[in-house]
């Protein structure tokens, strides 16, 4: 009887065709089991206000929301949607302007809320200047966004997951990795 | 030559063993000084590539298939011997170690490059076995039988390969499910190959400690450092009851005063309820009331009336009726002192402030004490964690020890005329900071004997006194100071090589010259490289630390200071900035324009430990000095300079500045941007560059300790027209060089004697040897590698196995930038 999660590659190339047919059978039969808790969570996103607009941010990303704090710290060679560095649990993360990076404006001067996103081992601060209530986001009405709009730059356009209720939905995995690559990309290229 | 005949690996092996490795280095040597035997132009040729039809070769597939197993055959005996010799010292022998360490790298690379992918495989398993066995995550009888499994493995392979013409695969998977069977997986323990080949520093400082590798959960320290440890962690438990009392005295307080005032709270509707005369005060109000302040006194006053017929005057009408006399009569037959309203109010209240003044006093007491338990705590953590630090320390002695062996090793017989000058063995320093210092060091000591060995005149050697070699070490508070003193002056690139590292670890290195001719390296370091201990600065609005070991001098020229005149403060900034290169805070920070210094008074200026030229960092204000904890940047926050932050009280994150990090890529940065400048602005119409029209003139050098290697390449370039030399390792590409003058040296890493580095490093400090062009190639790929050879000045890095095609177009290309740049300069 095989196990049905934790096969190395060397475990499945050691297998037989019939027993690997087998096995792969019984993990497309997998259903994964998200409870109904679970899957309105994993659909709950936050309404942020833009100064051109709202957009949602899903909720799982988000691990702790704040006020903004007044206090940041310059760091040189940076995008200019990136305020700069605040310490967040003991940790020292980047303070982005969502505004400024969605938008390429910005309205909000720190005196609006922060809100700490993480992906993997990826953590940022997001400057938005509000938040509004929480929306389930039925996927199937999210209309895919093809391309670069005229609202969003399109080098961010990858950042949009879609739009649901003419609110665009930030994919914050593609977000954070595209903002980590970019802070990264300044320190060559100013 | 005869140090290049005894290899040093060969001292631990018996005499027999010498003497088989002598015949097999023998041969060597023949093969390779000799004129090779089999200079004919073959059709076909088998190179380190496969594209043979792109050149034509001197030796045929099956000669050179020929020399690759001799030379396969020769280490792989070595290897075994070396292994041999492990088991009878039934230790871990440190230059058994490193000849089978050295033998399986040559092995694993020049197989590879030959295509025999399973014996270089094979080799590499070998290492990998190697390193666990030193970290200890492998025991050293299950390291051994594996080690004589690989060996048996890489002689059957290296048999089907001659027999055959091919290696067979079936020796790996055996040896494979060997290693399975001795529970090593070869696959995930076998550590990159630079990580393999690099570790010789690392692993030497973990065997000092004892230290294992991050999979295991043991660690060996220092028994006397843990014992210390030990007893601060004792005391700092003791320290828990005193907390307790004290917390409890607070707890206490807090409730008396909590208590005190809520008597006075509730005092407050009664007394607010009673109509008092804005002017009353509660002194008063028993004296105004015209009535004495109890019935005893009241008895006393009416009697002597009834004697005396005397009425006491009553002064004021007052608000409340006196008491009947009867009254007052069952009052004192109650034997309680009558009072007033007012007066019993008055007096309550008093003694509720007094019980609030008292328990605030107490509070106040609680607290002091409170804050004083906490700041021994404070102390005692301070105290735990620099023991903790203190546990992965190591003595001076250890990176001396080290490094006098390493001037022994060089310099052979002549070590005997080297004096050596030792103090301040026993400061304690950091691992991680010894074990980074300690490459820069070995290589800046073995260029300074390869000095006096190859390039100061050998009469002049006779005649001047024997060559001194100083090292100390002492330490100030948080700051180590490292000084090692030569009697010659030390080669330029060594310096720049120790700076760079030293600037790493946020310290600073100074070079002096003493009257008596005598140079001194002074290295400033910071203790730990966990706490950052420095000076608070701004810069703008913004805060930044600067370590303590990188500033030299903090230069103030506040206006009015000490009474100077203008004109007095304006001289010496014109002195500062005639003789150190100014740089503002604010623009290496990119914080606003930069200001041109001289036009302004300078307000506080940091010159920063640095010489040649001296620099000084002009800043709004240093603010005091600080010690905090420092937390490392991610990868894609770093910055130039800024690889570390610090939090301070408030929350606020500070910026840790490597200024002369800063300072340096900033440069480069300049560089870099002026040469993107002159490319972009280059005009079209300019006359194209000449080629060159032959090539033969061109000389090569190809210094690499594999034959194999050597032959192939030799081959690759004969056939192209350059003039071709060899040498076995660094002291023999030395040799070559001074003699033989080539254009380019092609240079391998790791090699016995001096190693890639040194010999790169060596050269590179020859004015002579300044239009040399140096191509590394080696089986090192880390990015590490790459950045170390360019910052130590090679103009190109290729990683084994390389394409003939890519080697031509390397070497063409650095030949032809030549050629351009001499056109330009109209030669």
């Amino acid at each position: 009887m095989l196990p049905l999660h934790g096969l190395s590659t060397n475990d499945l190339e050691q297998m037989a065709d019939e027993e690997f047919w087998n096995y792969a059978r019984a993990q497309a039969d997998t259903i994964p089991r998200v409870s109904s808790q679970e899957r309105n969570y994993q659909d709950q996103h936050l309404e942020c206000e833009l100064s051109r607009g709202n957009c949602l941010i899903p909720l799982k990303a988000i691990v702790e929301v704040l006020p903004a704090s007044q206090q940041y710290t310059r760091l040189p060679l940076i995008p200019i949607w990136m305020r700069g560095l605040v310490a967040w649990r003991g940790e020292v993360i980047s303070l982005i302007d969502l505004d400024m990076y969605l938008c390429g404006v910005s309205s909000s001067r720190l005196s609006g809320m922060l809100l700490i996103a993480n992906y993997m081992d990826i953590t940022v601060g997001l400057l938005v200047p509000g938040i509004g209530l929480t929306t389930t986001v039925q996927f199937e009405q999210v209309t895919r966004s093809v391309g670069p709009t005229v609202f969003y730059t399109p080098i961010q356009a990858g950042v949009i997951r879609g739009v649901y209720a003419e609110e665009p939905v930030l994919d914050v995995s593609a977000l954070l990795l595209d903002v980590v690559q970019q802070i990264g990309m300044a320190a060559y290229y100013g | 030559m005869d140090d290049f005949d005894a290899p040093d690996h060969q001292e631990e092996l018996s005499k027999d063993d010498l003497e088989v490795l002598r015949a097999f280095h023998e041969l060597e040597f023949s093969t390779a000084n000799d004129s090779f035997p089999f200079e004919t132009t073959p059709e076909t040729s088998l190179t380190y590539q496969s594209d043979t039809d792109q050149s034509a070769a001197f030796l045929s597939e099956d000669d050179m298939l020929a020399v690759f197993a001799t030379e396969a055959d020769e280490d792989i005996t070595t290897m075994r011997l070396a292994v041999q010799q492990l088991e009878q010292d039934n230790r871990l022998d440190s230059q058994g170690l490193k000849a089978l360490k050295r033998c399986a790298h040559k092995v694993a690379g020049t197989a590879a490059a030959i295509g025999c992918a399973s014996m270089s495989t094979i080799a590499r398993h070998v290492e990998a076995i190697i390193k666990l066995v030193e970290d200890g995550s492998l025991a050293f009888q299950t390291g051994l039988t594996a080690l004589f499994n690989s060996m048996q493995a890489l002689e059957a392979t290296l048999h089907t390969l001659v027999s055959n013409g091919f290696e067979g695969m079936n020796p790996l998977l055996e040896l494979e499910e060997e290693y399975k069977r001795l529970h090593i997986d070869g696959h995930n323990a076998q550590p990159s190959l630079s990580e393999t080949t690099d570790a010789t520093s690392t692993n030497w400082f973990s065997q000092q400690i004892g230290e294992l590798d991050q999979n295991s959960s043991s660690l060996r320290v220092n028994a006397h450092h843990f014992k210390k440890l030990l007893e601060s962690a004792e005391n700092f438990i003791e320290l828990d009851i005193p907390m307790e009392n004290a917390q409890k005295q607070v707890e206490t307080a807090l409730n008396e005063l909590q208590f005190a005032q809520s008597r006075l709270r509730r005092l407050e509707p009664l007394l607010s309820s009673l109509t008092i005369p804005a002017n009353a005060t509660p002194d008063t109000l028993v004296e105004d009331a015209g009535y004495p302040p109890s019935s005893h006194i009241a008895r006393i006053l009416q009697e002597s009336s009834i004697r005396t017929s005397h009425v006491p005057q009553i002064k004021n009408v007052v608000r409340t009726q006196p008491l009947l006399i009867h009254e007052a009569a069952l009052w004192d037959e109650m034997e309680i002192d009558r009072f007033l309203e007012t007066n019993v109010l008055t007096h309550s209240l008093t003694e509720a402030i007094t019980d609030v003044a008292l328990a605030t006093t107490h509070l106040r007491q609680a607290l002091i004490s409170l804050k004083s338990i906490m700041a021994r705590q404070v102390n005692q953590a301070n105290t735990l964690r620099n023991e903790a630090f203190l546990l992965r320390s190591l003595p001076f002695s250890v990176l001396v020890t080290r490094l006098r062996a390493a001037i022994e090793m060089i310099a052979g017989a002549q070590s005997e005329r080297i004096h050596f000058e030792i103090s301040g063995e026993t400061v304690e320093i950091n691992q991680d900071v010894l074990e980074k210092l300690a490459d820069p060091l070995l290589e800046l000591v073995q260029m300074q004997i390869a000095e006096v060995l190859f390039f100061t005149n050998r009469s002049a050697q006779d005649t001047d006194q024997s060559p001194q070699i100083g090292f100390n070490a002492h330490s100030t508070g948080n700051e180590i100071t490292i000084e090692i003193s030569f009697s010659q002056s030390v080669p330029s690139g060594a310096v720049a090589l120790l700076q760079d590292t030293v600037h790493h670890l946020y310290g600073s290195v100074s070079l002096q010259e003493k009257d008596t001719g005598k140079i001194t390296l002074q290295l400033r370091l910071p203790r730990s490289q966990r706490m950052i201990q420095g000076l608070l600065v701004r810069a703008g609005s913004q805060h930044v630390i600067v370590s303590i070991s990188q500033v030299k001098r903090i230069h103030f020229n506040k206006l009015g200071m000490n009474g100077q005149s203008a004109q007095e403060r304006n001289s010496q900034d014109m002195r500062l900035t005639d003789t150190h290169e100014m740089y503002h805070l604010n623009t290496l920070l990119g914080l606003h324009a930069h200001k041109h210094t001289a036009e302004k008074t300078l307000q506080t200026t940091l010159i920063l430990e640095l010489d040649n030229p001296s620099t000084a960092i002009e800043v709004d204000e240093v603010v005091k000095e600080v010690e905090l904890v420092m937390k490392p940047l991610s990868d894609y926050l770093c910055r130039p300079g800024i690889t570390s932050t610090a939090i301070d009280a408030k929350g606020k994150v500070l910026l840790v500045l490597n200024l002369p990090e800063m300072i340096r890529l900033k440069e480069i940065y300049q560089q870099v941007g002026e040469t993107i400048i002159e490319a972009d602005t280059e005009s079209d119409d300019e006359p194209s560059i000449p080629q060159p029209e032959s090539e033969l003139c061109r000389k090569i050098l190809i210094a690499d300790d594999s034959i194999y290697i050597r032959q192939s390449i030799n081959m690759t370039l004969s056939h192209e027209g350059y003039a071709v030399l060899e040498a076995v390792d660094g002291l023999q590409a030395l040799d070559q060089l001074s003699k033989e003058s080539p254009d380019l040296l092609l240079l391998d890493i790791e090699m016995p004697n001096l190693n890639g580095y040194d010999v790169l490093s060596i050269v590179r400090s020859h004015q002579e040897f300044s239009a040399l062009k140096i191509i590394m190639l080696t089986s090192r790929s880390s990015e590490k590698h790459k950045r170390r050879a360019t910052d130590l000045g090679a103009n190109a890095y290729l990683t084994k196995p390389c394409s003939q095609d890519v080697l031509l177009k390397t070497i063409k290309s650095l030949f032809e930038d030549e050629d351009e740049r001499a056109y330009e300069w109209g030669e």
